[in-house]
Parts: C-alpha cells; structure tokens; sequence
C-alpha cells in the first residue's frame, strides 16, 4: 500500500508549530485530494489544510488542540483506492511514503525499498532543512550513519552541501536510524524527507543486508505546495514590506492599479519608494499602453559557465577529472554572473599602516588574554571601511533596474578562504560595533566557517564586501564584486617599504589597498574618494582608543 | 503705487485709519514724542495730538487693561508692545480678559495689540521673541502676521476695523530690508486669508511672516538647481487660519514641509501638520515637515543666532529631502 505524508505545513517564515484545531475527517474516512483534511491555527493564520492525494485516511496522528511543529508528520493518507483501514490498526513500519500521483483506477503499488525490521516505536522523519530563503534543494553529502546505528538527539546525522552553506544537519530525535531513503551525492528538495529515526523503548533494529541504494523513488508529498496555494488565498496581498504613501495606495485605488502590479512598478523616491510621479507615470503609460508588460520583459540572461567553443581533448590517464561539488560550482556560477551583471573598474591606493602596527603590536597581548583569541589586522581595515561608508553611503548599495538602492546597515561580508573554496561570513549592522566588536565578530565567524557551522543567514545580506589578496603575502589583488553589491576592498600584504616622508626616506609599515567597483553607479571620482577615505581611517587610526 | 518698506506700509495704514476713524487711537511706550522704538509712529503725535497718541507708562498690563477697556465702551484703541517679548507681562490682560469679553458680555472688542516680533537681529533672549503660538492656543483672539507691505497694511487696516482683539506681528528685521509696491488707493487684507506667493506642483511649503522670503529664495534656488517646483502659502493670517487653501495645495503637491521663525516644539505648524494628517491623509505622499528655530532660547551672539534659526540653506535641505522621498 502507499501512505502520503501529511505534515504540518509552515504558514510563515517565523512559524515553528501549529495547532491542530480540527480534523475534518476521521481514520478510514474516504477523502478526495486537495478535500479539507484538518483545520490548523498558527500564531499568524488559520487555515484549512487540503489532503495532499486523494485516498482514505490511514492514521491521525494527533489529537485535535495539540501543537506540533512545523514539518512534522500529521496524518498519512493511503492512496491504495482498496485500502480498508481499521481505527487502530498501528501503521507497519517502516515505510516509504509515495505521493506519485494517483488515479483511482491505479492498482496499488507496493513500494519495494530495502526494509530494515523494526520491531516496534514511532517514526520521526528527517527532512532536508531550508538552509536560507532562497534555497530549493540540497546535496547530501555524507551519512554519519548507517541503518540500525542508534543515534542520540541533536547528534550529526548527516552533511548536506547547499548554493549557500555547507552544513551538518542533527538527529531531531534519538532512536535508531530506520531508514536512508537517498544515498550520497543525491540532490533533493528541501522539506523532502530523507530518513526515519524509529524512537520509543524497546526498538530493535535489525540492518538489512545492503544499504538502500539506489534510494526508491520516494517524494514527500506535495502538501507543502498546495498548502501554498491554500494560503494566498486566504491572504490579502500582503505589499512586499515596500511602504506606500497614503496618496499612491489613493492614487493605486482610483486608478484600478492592483496592489501586484503596484508592486511591479519601480520606484524612484527614497529607498525604491514609489512616489507620486512613478505611479501617475505607470497608469499613464498603462492608459496609453506603452506600459511594457511583466511578459514583454527581456528574461534575464543566464549566467552558467560558459562553454568552450571547441571541445576540449584530452588523453585518458593523462588527467584527473574532478568534478566541481557544490561550493566550486556556486563559485563559478556567482563570478560569472558577476561579471555579467557588473561593469567592473578598479582602483588600487597605498596606505601607511606603521600607527595600526604599533597600536596592535601594544595591545595584542593584552587582547588575546582577554579576548582568548589574536588580534588581526582584518577588524582594522573593516573599522575603516565601515567609516567610510558611513561618509559615503553609495558605496554600500545596490542596483535594481534604474534604481539604485542605497541601504543604512551596513553589512560586512569577509572573504573567508576554506580547503576547497572560499565562504563570504557576513559582520552585520557592523556600523554598530566598534573596533574589539568587529573583531569578535569576525573571529566567531571565521572559525565557524572553517568548521562549516555557519547559519544560511550568516552566509546573506552582505552589502560590502572586504578580501584579502595579501593573505599568501601578495601585494595586491583585483577582485570581484560580490553580487548584488557594488564594492569589493582588498587588502594586500603588509610590507616594509622606503617611503618618502617630507622629502626624507622612511621605514614604514605599508599596504596596498585595491577595490573593484561598480562603474554603473560608482564612478572613478566617488569610488577614488571613498578609497581615501579608508587610507585616511586607517593613517589617522587612534591610538588612544581602546581594543 | 508706490514702492514702499514694509514698516512705512504699517504707519500708512494706522495714519489712513486714524484719518478716517477718529475712534482710532495708538498708546504704548515712546510712541508719542520719541515716534516709537522703531519710529513706527513718528510724526503722529504732532499730527494727530496727545489724546489720539498716548505715551503711556512702562507698563504693559496697564496698556492692554487700559486698551480693553476703551474697546469695550466703542474707542478702537491701538496698543504698540515695544518689544514682542514684553506683552509676556501684560499677558493675563489679553487671554483673560480682552479674549472672553465677547463671550461673557456680548459685546465686541476692538483693539489691536501690535508686537515687533522676531529675531535675526542680534537681540537675544528678550527682544526676540514669536509669541504667535501663545495667543493661537487662546480662543477669542486673532493672529495676524503679514510678510510683504502690501499685506502689513492692508492687514493693519483689516485689523483695527475687526470687532475682535486682534493680534498685529510685525517683524522687526522686515521692517526696513523688505520693500513693496502698495496701491495708492485705499484696500484691505481680509483676515483669514492666506495668500498663494508663488505656484508650483512639488512641494508646499507654509509659512508666515519673515520665513515667507527664504521660502521664496529657496523655491527659486531648487527649481533652478534641481528642477523642483514649491508651492509658497503665505498664511498671513495665523487665527483663523485659511484651512481651505492649505488643503488645496497639499491636495496639489502631496507633501508639505511648514515653516516657522518661532521655535518647533508647541509652535503653530504642528496644529498645521496636524489638520493636513486629518483632512489630506490620503492626498500625502511624504511625512509632513516642520522647519523652524531649535527649542532654545534666542542667543545673542551672531554665530549661534544664525545656527538657532532656520534660514534659505535650510529650508534648501529639506525641500531637497522631500522632493527625493
């Protein structure tokens, strides 16, 4: 027989659980797909929850005003049109759950999965986590256990590799491993469950004989999507977090301009804002039907490596094929584009850091048994740049169409450099923080990315990003620009040089500042000037500050 | 017409009304043999004789109280505050008594209480005040405040004909700096209402009083510099404020920055701000502004004076931040 997960669904970024408020049906009910099965209460939303495939209720696995978290299993659907079910006929474990779409002259299909046996205890689903907003799939990429291994809760269970981050994802809950349903190297959707954990007393397990590969084709249920649906209906459309004047929404309202396409329109007051004129222009243009329609918009280009025109030869056994992992490919993928996307110019400054060497030569002892960590030059150059910033803001924007997005955070992403890659660990709200701040942010970040215990938002956000070129004691370096910001500082190596001082030559510590930025709306004079800015931060450092 | 300063506009008007009213009467301190600290007056006494221009003692409680009660019994006294600041001391005379006749006896009131307002003269804390949101916040009386000659006499005029206290702002540093053509045939300023001094679709901005001018100058400067165009609103009259035409041009421009020489906390654009947001909300299309002198007291010393006021530059500022907004 085939059982569909039913879990409970995520109404919100901020919502961790729901409280079933409701079963509309009750076990060994007939039930048609996207039928209300249950009514959910949120702290946002209520909500009517649709079977995710239609079939007769197999189990209800909780009681009506329990609150659960999100993603857990709620219910289970058998999608096999013969399947009589008694009230209290426990479920046979393990089991695949499989929501291949079923009509109802399918005749029921039996999942044939490797099965380990396991005697008795609950199953708790491990789903591939969201790592960030924006991420649809991950890659499993090592499993710490194997079928029939007892795990203990919160104890890495296995690594996943991410567009974003790397990560090791925990057991949600102790037990015993039932199920791997993907191997390594598998790619899947996020909130697609990828193993079971059987919990409870007296759960014996015995391993099968080969480890599940290939996975069967398992897919959690596509509850989630219709749930989706379910919620933009329920929803007024909510305006995107863009604020909207009393007159536009006056103008938006009399105009019959809809609160989507008002969100289409792109606005050129502060902050993107759609302003009086932007909103009389667009219903102009709609009126005279000059209004370029969201379908006339020129797609964008994609960005993905380009192909060599010829391809390339090469001997067997005379070369080593390697293939890109995630990180590489998110890497080439994001240089690429950014080169795209970016007219890239740069500009390349000396500055004397002799005061900085002094300043940290004095304190860093006292700092590192303070702070139980050393103090680099890094915090220092991010100090600067934070200063600078604040004296130019455009510095620390964005580019949207013809809109220029300058933005008050100022975010610091740093360039972090990994065995097998590099990771951007973002210091945010860095203009909050003072010189011993950016430097604790900094080391808890690097080190974490290091040990890939960095969180998606961790890794987001950025609005200014610093490198360091000098870091294997270059002199400088030309980097780019980091998508969708408009400026990249890199730091060379700190080096004694003769300098001319006053017509004298002096012994100074000096270091090579270089930035790529972005000439679509940094030009040479602001980019030159800002960079200044950061040499004067960094030769006027004082000293009398403490760290 | 005649192209005259603003403070020949005010003695032209009270000499026309004291011509053609012999009810009309002026009393204060020096007003008579000295012509008035600002020589406001001068030559009115030989003209019009000791019991039409009263130099009266240093005394403003007796000059309102003695003002009010020559209003009460038909006379339409016009009382001269030598400086702003000093009707402080006289204060209980209006707001308790010349403010309330009407309304405790039915009859009218008509006097005019002229008061040499305002700073940007290097007076300092006691010869430098705007004292109009003292008097707004007290029914029964109405608040003039012209910015050009042609509205100083005219209002003047309108005032000393009103059955009601009235309130007369004259700013001292408008006195000789501002020049106008005034028509050589009789006219009046009907009080309560404003006056449109320069068009435009962007912004308004709304004012009184020596503010009027920098708001004009500024106007100027961003549609030259920057391609915004301001709406100028003289309010001239602060009490009763001409609503119905602030409105208008909000409804027009959508966003609002109102200034005033007194200080912001408690002044009288935040009454103003505060009926747009109720009348207009759904016409703005930015936060209204305010722009006016910080909340201290007026410093004496030139640098710190011009740092205390608002000015061209910064009203410059903030037509430029509501425009990008």
């Amino acid at each position: 027989m085939a059982l569909v997960d039913v879990i409970m669904p995520q109404m919100g970024e901020s919502i961790a659980e729901g409280t079933i408020s409701k079963w509309h049906k009750k076990v060994g009910d007939k039930i048609a797909k996207d039928e209300t099965l249950l009514e959910i209460s949120t702290d946002k939303v209520d909500s009517e929850i649709p079977a995710p495939a239609a079939g007769v209720v197999a189990e209800l696995l909780f009681q009506e005003t329990t609150t659960v978290g999100v993603n857990t299993v709620i219910a289970r659907i058998n999608t096999d049109v013969n399947a009589t079910v008694s009230a209290v006929a426990p479920l046979p474990l393990p089991v695949a759950s499989k929501a291949a779409p079923v009509t109802e002259s399918t005749p029921a299909v039996a999942v044939s999965a490797p099965q380990p046996s396991v005697s008795s205890g609950t199953l708790v689903d491990v789903i591939m986590p969201q790592m960030g907003e924006s991420i649809a799939e991950g890659t499993i990429t090592k499993w710490h256990k194997k079928i029939g291994d007892k795990i203990a809760k919160d104890e890495t269970l296995l690594e996943i590799s991410t567009d974003k981050v790397d990560s090791e994802i925990p057991a949600p809950a102790a037990g015993v491993l039932a199920e791997i349903l993907f191997p390594e190297q598998t790619t899947v959707g996020v909130n697609t469950v990828i193993a079971k954990i059987a919990t409870g007393a007296g759960v014996i397990v015995s391993a099968p004989e080969t480890a599940p590969n290939p996975a069967p084709t398992v897919e959690t249920v596509s509850a989630q999507q219709s749930i989706t649906v379910t919620q933009q209906v329920i929803h007024e459309p909510v305006p995107g977090g863009r604020f909207y004047s009393p007159l536009v929404l006056n103008i938006a309202r009399t105009e019959g301009v809809s609160m989507s396409e008002l969100e289409s329109i792109p606005g050129t007051g502060s902050n993107g804002r759609v302003s009086k004129n932007d909103i009389l222009t667009y219903v102009r243009e709609k009126k005279s039907g000059t209004l370029a329609s969201p379908s006339q918009k020129i797609a964008p280009p994609s960005y993905s490596s380009p192909k060599p025109a010829a391809p390339i030869t090469y001997t067997a056994g005379r070369v080593d094929l390697i293939k890109m992992d995630t990180m590489r490919k998110a890497i080439a993928e994001h240089m690429v584009r950014s080169k795209h996307t970016s007219a890239h110019v740069g500009s390349l400054s000396e500055a004397d850091l002799t005061t900085i060497v002094k300043f940290r030569e004095k304190n860093k002892a006292a700092f590192e048994k303070r702070e139980g960590f050393n103090l680099t030059y890094t915090p220092f150059f991010l100090d600067a740049v934070v200063k600078a910033i604040k004296d130019f803001p455009m510095l620390n924007s964005s580019v949207d169409g013809d809109t220029i997005i300058v933005r008050k955070d100022i975010n610091l992403g740093v360039a972090v450099a990994l065995e097998n890659g590099l990771i951007v660990p973002v210091i945010k709200n860095a203009e909050q923080k003072n010189l011993a701040g950016i430097a604790r942010s900094l080391n808890d970040l690097a080190n974490r990315a290091r040990s890939k215990k960095l969180m998606p938002d961790e890794v987001t956000g950025g609005t200014f990003t610093v490198t360091n070129p000098g870091g294997y004691g270059n002199l400088y370096g030309f980097p780019i620009i980091n998508q969708p910001q408009v400026a990249i500082l890199g730091v060379g190596a700190i080096k004694k040089r003769p300098v001319v001082i006053d017509d004298a030559i002096a012994i100074r510590s000096m270091v090579y500042i270089s930035m790529s930025y972005d000439h679509r709306i940094i030009d040479g004079a602001l980019g030159g000037m800002f960079m200044q800015k950061v040499v004067y931060y960094l030769e006027n450092f004082d000293v009398m500050q403490a760290v | 017409m005649a192209h005259i300063t603003y403070i020949e506009a005010i003695s032209q008007g009270l000499w026309e009304e004291m011509e053609r009213d012999s009810s009309v009467f002026l009393l204060g301190e020096d007003i008579g043999l000295f012509g008035g600290a600002f020589k406001v007056t001068k030559g009115f006494l030989q003209h019009f004789g000791e019991d039409r221009v009263i130099d009266t003692v240093l005394a403003e409680t007796a000059i309102l109280g003695a003002a009010t009660g020559a209003a009460v019994v038909g006379m339409r006294p016009v009382a001269e505050m030598q400086f702003a600041d000093f009707v402080t001391t006289g204060f209980s005379q209006l707001v308790n008594n010349s403010a309330s006749i009407h309304y405790r006896w039915h009859l009218p009131c008509p006097m005019v209480v002229r008061l040499p307002s305002g700073a940007g003269i290097h007076g300092g804390p006691f010869h430098s005040r705007n004292p109009e949101a003292w008097f707004f916040h007290q029914p029964g009386l109405k608040i003039v405040a012209p910015a050009t000659p042609y509205d100083a006499k005219g209002l003047i005029k309108a005032a000393i004909r009103d059955s009601n206290p009235v309130v007369y702002l004259e700013h001292k540093r408008l006195y000789r700096h501002i020049k106008g053509e005034v028509p050589d045939t009789e006219y009046i300023v009907e009080i309560g209402k404003g006056d449109i001094k320069r068009s435009g679709n962007d912004v308004s901005i709304i004012t009184y009083g020596s503010m009027v001018h920098m708001a004009l100058e500024a106007a100027d400067v961003v549609q030259n510099e920057y391609g915004i165009s301001v709406e100028v609103i003289d309010l001239r009259s602060l009490m009763p404020l001409d609503t119905e035409l602030i409105f208008q041009s909000v409804r027009k421009t959508g966003k609002v920055l109102i200034a005033h020489e007194d200080n912001i906390t408690g002044g009288i654009g935040g009454e103003i701000a505060a009926l747009i947001s109720d009348q207009c909300f759904q016409y703005l299309d930015a936060p209204v502004k305010r722009i006016g002198a910080i909340d201290t007291p007026t410093p004496y010393c030139p640098t710190l004076e011009e740092f205390f006021l608002p000015n061209t530059k910064k009203v410059i500022a903030a037509l430029q931040e509501l425009a990008a907004f």
